[in-house]
């Protein structure tokens, strides 16, 4: 048997979840994201849009959850609830009748807090403190950008998992339109989504409505994409910047494989913004 | 993703997949195939994103068929997702069939 990538074999990467409305109302949800801090649940309903007595069911389910303030999350390998403060919840229609819930987990005792712990035993790199890693091949790139003619693109959007799909979909439209390759705009768009859903994830204010602001600019040189969320979590990604993706874990890695170079800052409670830049001319990814 | 035209002959079940695959939930259609002896194909010649949580989906599927001892493997792959799963170190990993 082959060795299982180490990107992706996590035995704690998928948790089936219950997720309990009040005493009477029960939904299992799959989630690829718990930490200590907080939990982005997948309802799986998989309803066909197309039947209407099912969208009627449906629909009442997202009004209920969107009613209830709190909800309890419970780990299928744990006996125990966790409290979740939600922050957001959507109807994922680009899957049919799916609901998409992230939450922070509200403050619970030291013993409970204790067996989250133990199901979230490893740190995760958001509980480390930050190290803001400059580039200066990017550097580099910024200032060809500014010798050169080229299209500045701003995009302001509320943090949401649709906006998360509309806007990795125009930002490869952006580069398609500016005949960069197939293979980088597929690249750009990977890249994209994943930056974009950690904004969405992660980037939530205590308080406000989370934002998350794009910034693109391309020229003949390469495409330069910057994002900024709302929060400015303490972020270390040093992990990510290991030489063999084999050893690495988490989607930053793809960011870390694919782009040319990469960096991010933080402004602690304010934003973190992850630069990342593509050259024109396709060049070979060492992994 | 939607998945269309499943056939089933001699040993082997063909599905054929199309649209994109972004989540786990994607591919949850596979929980239900517990034939044994039978290899699954799934036919990628109509998907035209992978995103990182689907690459995951991917590898997770595999895992799971492989711990039932089941055989899942993928065919007509389109080649710039190909080369991400390259890079990404799972092409040695899954069953790719071309």
């Amino acid at each position: 048997m082959n060795s299982p990538n180490q990107l992706y074999h996590r035995p704690d990467f998928v948790r089936e979840v219950f997720v309990f409305l009040n005493e009477n109302e029960k939904l299992i949800g799959f989630t690829r994201d718990i930490s200590r801090q907080s939990a982005s649940i997948f309802i799986k309903l998989n309803a066909p849009i197309e039947d209407k007595s099912a969208s009627v069911f449906y629909d009442y389910k997202l009004k209920l959850i969107n009613e209830v303030i709190q909800v309890s999350v419970k780990p299928w390998e744990s006996q125990e609830h966790f409290p979740l403060k939600i922050n957001q919840v959507e109807l994922s229609w680009q899957k049919g009748y799916d609901i998409f819930i992230t939450g922070e987990f509200l403050p619970m005792s030291a013993p409970l807090s204790k067996k989250l712990e133990d199901i979230c035993p490893s740190p995760t790199v958001r509980e480390i403190p930050f190290s803001n890693y400059k580039s200066s091949k990017l550097e580099t790139f910024k200032q060809e950008l500014s010798e050169s003619i080229s299209e500045s693109i701003n995009i302001e959007v509320q943090s949401s998992y649709s906006n998360v799909c509309a806007t990795r979909d125009y930002i490869a439209s952006i580069s398609s339109r500016h005949k960069f390759t197939d293979e980088i705009t597929y690249y750009i768009k990977l890249m994209a989504d994943e930056l974009l859903m950690n904004a969405f994830l992660y980037g939530t204010p205590k308080q406000g409505i989370p934002t998350t602001k794009v910034h693109i600019e391309i020229s003949r040189h390469g495409f330069l994409f910057e994002i900024s969320d709302s929060a400015g979590r303490p972020f270390n990604d040093e992990p990510y910047r290991k030489k063999s993706l084999k050893n690495n874990s988490g989607g930053l890695a793809i960011i870390n494989a694919f782009s040319e170079d990469w960096e991010v800052s933080t402004e602690p409670e304010v934003s973190t913004k992850v630069s990342f830049f593509m050259n024109r001319i396709e060049e070979s990814h060492e992994v | 993703m939607k998945y269309k035209d499943i056939s089933s002959h001699d040993d082997v079940i063909e599905i054929l997949c199309v649209g994109s695959i972004e989540n786990s939930n994607d591919l949850a259609f596979l929980d239900t195939i517990t034939e044994k002896n039978k290899e699954t194909i799934l036919d990628f010649s109509g998907v035209n994103y992978i995103n990182s949580c689907g690459f995951g989906a991917l590898v997770e599927s595999h895992l799971l068929f492989e711990k039932h001892q089941l055989k899942l493997s993928f065919r007509n792959i389109e080649s710039t997702i190909r080369k991400a799963i390259g890079y990404l170190g799972a092409e040695e990993l899954l069953n790719l069939l071309d």
